[in-house]
């Protein structure tokens, strides 16, 4: 039901097609596993909590086994098409700390509030907030960036 | 360290206690003074003053951020509008926070300054539109998630560890059956940690372990019967205590990742160190045993979880009644179970009451022993 919202969070966040499949397929693996203990209405919130985690943890381990290019989190797409405005957006967005850039897609995509993403992220709602405004600005500097070369 | 001395260890909670209006005066000036001197984690810092920011903008003088948090987090800009705040009082547009008036203050701000207008478009485009074109590939599989994923090669040592973790939290399972059905404790000697990580393992002759019922004889009577004595590696004493035949074998499990979560028995209570991160479950409340983490040396002289990991476990951090926040016990918990990393776990199994129990953690930071 919640598939292709968690895909797409995924994918923004690992940028790897074939890895936004296997951790969205682990994700509901989880999750089937502790069915008997999800409150049917909070599903959607532990299958994205869940998801969270689940990336954290690949993270970790490919850290941990050196072949995690952390970089490439990181790293703008490289593109031809600047003037799209969707692929300079996309761009904003991946030049964004991972924490930011999570809670923006949780927010935007997903439409959950503070409370909600702070659960899902373990952060304070505050802290969310302040994440979230600081993402903005951060997207919105890129735009004006972009927008002076152009 | 100290606690009530700020070092790299510990700056974080000071500023959450900072965050949160709890530190003292005394220690905010050492906050201030670790900041100047650690320019290094300035983004930490940054966090915690943009929230301090927030909070000093609020109208309310008698609105602490604390109570600003409860309220559902009213933090946001208030008061006249101006150059220097105007990008909050968009974000905070966006996002549905303003009530009407301010709404009005601001378009009437927006429409004496373009250059203002130009941002609040521009702002606007940060809200993220989903690609809905995207979408899962195959949703059919994921009908059949579990066994299609247990069975890929690319997740099977990820499964292989999964196992171990789980096979090592049944084994204490097993240990928690009543105490005098219990074995009694055993004490593995070194050759027990060699590298070997067979299961099974046929105990071998030269792995003696101390004959319970001649120790119990021997125990202080305020000692607790079942626990885990914690030692260093370099006080660790070899101890030549005869083979007991009721124990056939030696199991070693490898911790080759950290746990996610670990249970083992202290002091006739079952103490669950928990690492939420990975599993959070919402509105789960999640149990540290403080009393391995208590400051001073216990009476009996052995030493404490926070004794071997270092000193600046604080207790609170693992009290959730007194610290609530999940971030610290996570923190804590990282830190507890962060250690157990590469580290051996040995299991005897008693054939006569068929159960299994940890004789040993051999950890690169530390070893737990079964003792006597």
């Amino acid at each position: 039901m919640h598939a292709d919202g968690l895909y797409r969070f995924m994918l923004k966040k690992s940028q790897d097609e074939d890895l936004a499949k296997d951790l969205v397929q682990e994700t509901f693996s989880k999750v089937w596993v502790k069915r008997d203990n999800v409150d049917f209405e909070k599903g959607k919130s532990y299958l994205f909590s869940t998801a969270f985690n689940t990336f954290i943890d690949h993270t970790r381990r490919q850290s941990k086994f050196g072949d995690y290019d952390e970089e490439k989190l990181d790293r703008p797409q490289e593109s031809h098409h600047q003037s799209d405005l969707k692929d300079i957006i996309n761009q904003a967005l991946m030049k964004l700390p991972d924490m930011q850039k999570t809670v923006l897609l949780l927010r935007d995509y997903e439409g959950y509030d503070y409370a909600e993403i702070g659960k899902i992220t373990n952060l304070s709602e505050s802290q969310v907030k302040v994440y979230i405004f600081r993402a903005r600005k951060e997207m919105k500097k890129y735009l004006v960036s972009i927008d002076l070369i152009i | 360290m100290s606690k009530d001395q700020i070092h790299i260890e510990n700056y974080e909670a000071w500023l959450l206690d900072y965050a949160e209006g709890t530190l003292s005066k005394a220690k905010i000036e050492q906050l201030f003074a670790f900041m100047e001197n650690h320019p290094e984690f300035r983004d930490d810092y940054e966090m915690v003053f943009e929230l301090d920011f927030l909070d000093r903008i609020l109208p309310d003088e008698n609105l602490t951020l604390d109570s600003s948090i409860k309220s559902n987090l009213k933090v946001t800009p208030k008061g006249e509008i101006n150059s220097s705040n105007v990008e909050d009082f968009i974000i905070s547009d966006l996002e549905g926070l303003l009530n009407n008036d301010e709404k009005a203050a601001l378009n009437e701000f927006l429409l004496a300054n373009p250059m203002a207008k130009k941002d609040q478009k521009l702002f606007e485009k940060t809200i993220l539109q989903p690609e809905l074109d995207v979408i899962y590939p195959n949703k059919e599989s994921l009908k059949k998630a579990a066994p299609i994923f247990f069975l890929s090669n690319a997740n099977y040592s990820r499964f292989a560890v999964a196992a171990s973790i789980l096979l090592l939290i049944g084994f204490f399972v097993f240990n928690n059956s009543p105490k005098t059905e219990k074995l009694k404790v055993a004490e593995v000697k070194s050759e027990l940690s060699q590298n070997n990580d067979s299961i099974n393992e046929p105990l071998e002759s030269g792995n003696k372990i101390q004959d319970d019922k001649n120790v119990e004889k021997n125990q202080n009577d305020d000692l607790p019967k079942e626990y885990i004595e914690v030692n260093p590696k370099k006080e660790k004493v070899e101890n030549d205590g005869q083979s007991d035949p009721s124990r056939s074998r030696i199991i070693k499990l490898k911790i080759k990742e950290n746990p996610s979560q670990l249970f083992f028995n202290f002091e006739n209570q079952q103490i669950a160190y928990v690492d939420i991160k990975p599993e959070i479950i919402p509105n789960t409340d999640y149990y540290m045993g403080e009393e391995l983490a208590q400051v001073e040396p216990k009476s009996n002289g052995f030493k404490t979880i926070n004794e071997v990991l270092g000193n600046e476990i604080d207790r609170r951090v693992f009290n959730t009644e007194e610290s609530p926040k999940e971030g610290r016990l996570v923190a804590a918990a990282n830190k507890v179970l962060g250690k157990l990393f590469d580290s051996e776990i040995v299991v005897t199994h008693d054939t006569i009451s068929n159960k299994n129990e940890i004789a040993a953690i051999h950890s690169p930071f530390f070893d737990l022993e079964r003792n006597k």
